[in-house]
């Protein structure tokens, strides 16, 4: 029974609940007998930022650690890489951990787990939704409902260290000491508070793990030590707060939530909600609350920088909404939220990386990503910005591909046709003006279509690099048969150019009863067409797919695989097929009809050698629901595992015959 | 956006019945707090120019305080919420369906569980609108109700397997 079920079934319950329409009707009629004509002026609700917190002693926060290590401020910091690897699919935030290169994720239902290039493997079936290693990696602190406990990543054993959940005590956001030997915490309870009802107030506590002696701090969520220095960072009403630990003073360091240290001590990562407003109409505005992920130096802030982009999430059209309003002396605000919500970042191992988890806000249909970003000192050349958008393109990450064009268009990408690859061909200058060629490639899922662009990206420098100022398309060709008239054409440079028809493909490489062409993906260098033949089923047939290469040069069609059956399932259908850049490789997603989940099964084909390898095989002891090509970057392939409704993005090295992550 | 007292009356006055007569357990007590509430919020309501719906449960909600205090004056302490959430469904909880397992379910959940589940299930609200309306984030309303989801989903797979 999943949490849909349980929410539907409390929908039937509501209607148990009996409303007294007889009251309603009753009650109304005395309303609209006494109802008021004038209207007051409203007073405009200010969504001010947070109160004023009460300044304490303002010892001097320039921190000078035990050991000063020439360290880049964080405004220096360049994003080398922002990738979205894990869809969590729906579900509430939970807190991540990564120690060298083992991503800990926990699942609702399920416990928790690791990511890594060998697969997704369970660590412990407890109920967990926060982790954090320990800075040796040898222990796990984790919470799950209220209750803090400490798991052994080698064996998965649990130790309870604080036990909650029950009387409205909970303990939850461990967080370890540099030593390893203490771990600090939110301990918080629920309190009845006149007239309104409920609250819950947070304390920072600190335990000892050799003798449990447990100690509170002060009043506040979230907390974390500042290595190389007597420091708790914590959140407090919204507001990131330094405490001392020696006199107890306090400093607030900026707004946001989530605060979390680098291992190095050297940054501290956290979310700010910052509101921004723009007047659309006399007497009329709309504000947006929108979040983003922030680093900061850990030593005293001096230095920050914004690390995510945000957008307005625009659930109504800001005219209708303008023309809706009646006339008004005093101002009238449209409240917005931003597209994405931001929750519990944190570093990895290195202090190089991000984990964040990034939820999609859209009402109904929303979802939540665990993105990483990779930090660098090297200032991103045009190549890396140029493969960093077309990645995104492919991933259809339309947001981030747009925060790096200087002005982008509405629209950016559809499903159909849709990019599959890309390669970078080219750079240089035109005057003043640097560019980069790149081949983008589309096709169009099932269809026999395949499309190549050559484009010159223009760029010019930015904060982070460079920003993509002009795209211009230099050339184009297509290979396909849209019109499904079995006649497939080659359009270049204008001209149209029919390559073959349904008749001239040799009896080996087709079939006598129905069938269609379906994916299709071309390679220039060998002037090779790769396409599929979809042998559909009839009487005489179970569905198949039979792969098939034509060389435009040679006129030759040659088989490379007929695949009747994937495990026992027969009924075979084909969703893509995705060739490399030098037209080595391919990769194909096959499906069984028979399977009732559809699970797609993901090949990889070596043509010269016609080697064959499935790619679930490469995984160890995981448990693999489906998987799916994604783009190859340069003779690697990058395709997605679903796995207990995980999404994650890995990376199939074929020369080494390796998997790594993304 | 402006609302007159009457489309305010019209959305939500179901949503606040339910809200109600789930927390009190009887047809006649919901009734007189039910149009106390709407009472004072034809007062008040123009005064107040954002978010009516949390506005209106916050009134909802210190009504039904109000109400337990003149009920249980001797009682002095802060526990008021322990007479809230009598059974109000009808009686059939031995067998052991789905429906059922849920109804009992909910009733084992703590009094805090049972307020959110009520502001988002039974009324209707949205997390930030019971985050405004219980002076909570957004962000924390909506992990316990995750939280509770969970939960629910545990007892009742129980329940049912018996």
């Amino acid at each position: 029974m999943d949490e849909k079920r349980i929410e539907y079934n409390l929908e039937r319950l509501k209607k148990e609940i009996p409303v007294n329409y007889e009251l309603k009707k009753s009650l109304r009629n005395k309303y609209i007998k006494s109802k008021k004509i004038n209207w007051f002026k409203r007073i405009v609700f200010a969504s001010a930022a947070a109160a004023a917190v009460a300044c304490l002693a303002l010892a001097s926060y320039l921190v000078t650690p035990e050991n000063v290590i020439q360290r880049a401020n964080a405004a220096s910091l360049k994003i080398a890489n922002h990738v979205s690897f894990v869809d969590i699919g729906g579900g509430s935030a939970l807190g991540v951990s990564e120690y060298k290169g083992k991503v800990y994720i926990p699942v609702a239902g399920k416990g928790l787990f690791y990511y890594d290039k060998k697969g997704f493997h369970k660590v412990s079936s407890q109920e967990v939704n926060y982790a954090r290693v320990s800075p040796d990696g040898k222990k796990i602190a984790v919470s799950a409902e209220g209750t803090i406990s400490i798991i052994n990543p080698d064996n998965g054993t649990t130790q309870e260290l604080l036990k909650g959940g029950k009387g409205d005590i909970y303990y939850e956001e461990p967080s370890w000491s540099p030593d390893g030997k203490s771990i600090i915490y939110a301990r918080k309870t629920m309190t009845i508070q006149e007239p309104h009802g409920l609250t819950e107030k947070s304390e920072v506590y600190s335990i000892d793990l050799k003798n449990r002696q447990q100690k509170k701090i002060c009043e506040g969520t979230h907390p974390s030590y500042v290595k190389g220095t007597g420091f708790v960072v914590f959140e407090r009403d919204q507001k990131i707060i330094y405490r001392n630990l020696k006199d107890n003073t306090e400093k607030v360091m900026d707004n946001g939530r989530f605060p979390s240290v680098s291992p190095d001590g050297g940054y501290v990562v956290y979310v700010k909600t910052e509101q921004t407003s723009k007047e659309v109409a006399p007497q009329a505005k709309v504000t947006t609350n929108a979040d983003n992920v922030w680093i900061a130096d850990a030593s005293d802030f001096k230095t920050k920088k914004r690390v995510t982009s945000n957008y307005p999430n625009q659930f109504i059209d800001i005219n209708r909404w303008v023309k809706s309003l009646k006339k008004s002396t005093v101002p009238q605000v449209l409240a917005l939220n931003g597209r994405y919500s931001y929750y519990e970042p944190v570093w990895g191992s290195d202090s190089e990386s991000i984990y964040v988890l990034k939820n999609l806000n859209e009402e109904g249909n929303g979802g939540m990503r665990l993105v990483r970003v990779d930090f660098t000192l090297k200032k991103q050349s045009p190549e890396d910005t140029v493969k960093r958008f077309l990645q995104a393109l492919v991933v259809r990450d339309d947001d981030y591909a747009k925060s790096i064009m200087k002005n982008p268009p509405a629209m950016l990408t559809v499903s159909n046709p849709h990019n599959v690859g890309y390669r970078i061909i080219g750079r240089g200058k035109e005057g003043e003006r640097e560019y980069v060629d790149a081949e983008v490639d589309s096709e169009y899922t099932a269809n026999p279509y395949f499309g190549l662009t050559v484009d010159r990206f223009y760029l010019s420098p930015a904060e982070n690099g460079y920003i993509i100022d002009e795209v211009k398309e230099l050339s184009s060709i297509n290979v396909g048969d849209m019109q499904g008239s079995g006649e497939v054409y080659l359009t270049k440079g204008g001209k149209k150019q029919l390559l073959f028809n349904d008749a001239d493909i040799p009896a080996s490489c087709s079939a006598k009863g129905k069938h269609r062409l379906a994916s299709m993906t071309y390679n220039q260098n060998t002037n090779t067409l790769v396409f599929a033949v979809q042998i559909l089923q009839d009487k005489k047939q179970e569905a198949s797919v039979k792969l098939v290469s034509y060389n435009l040069n040679t006129k030759e069609f040659k088989l490379i695989d007929h695949i009747t059956m994937i495990g026992k399932d027969v009924n075979i259908g084909i969703e893509n097929l995705i060739i490399d850049a030098k037209g080595e490789r391919i990769a194909a997603d096959l499906f069984s009809d028979n399977d009732k989940s559809y699970r797609s099964y993901c090949f990889v084909y070596d043509l010269k050698q016609i080697k064959k390898i499935m790619i679930d095989s490469m995984f160890e002891k995981s448990i693999i629901e489906a998987t799916h090509t994604k783009y190859w970057d340069e003779g690697k392939l990058v395709f997605s595992v679903s796995s207990l409704d995980q999404l994650m993005e890995y990376v199939f090295e074929p020369v080494s015959n390796s998997l790594s992550t993304l | 956006m402006q609302l007159d007292f009457i489309g305010l009356y019209d959305n939500y006055f179901d949503d606040v019945y339910r809200y109600i007569y789930f927390k009190i357990g009887n047809k006649w007590d919901t009734d007189d707090l039910v149009s106390e509430v709407f009472r004072k919020a034809y007062e008040k309501y123009e005064t107040i120019s954002t978010d009516h719906k949390s506005w209106l449960f916050s009134v909802a909600r210190n009504t039904v305080v109000d109400f337990y205090r003149k009920k249980k004056e001797d009682y002095i302490g802060d526990d008021l919420e322990q007479y809230a959430y009598p059974i109000c469904f009808e009686d059939d909880l031995i067998k052991r369906d789905e429906m059922n397992c849920l109804k009992k379910s909910l009733y084992a959940l703590s009094k805090e569980e049972m307020e959110i589940v009520n502001l988002k299930y039974f009324a209707g609200m949205k997390y930030s609108e019971i985050g405004s309306a219980l002076g909570k984030t957004e962000d924390s309303v909506k992990v316990k109700g995750h939280r509770i989801i969970n939960k629910l989903k545990v007892m009742v797979k129980k329940c049912v397997e018996g």
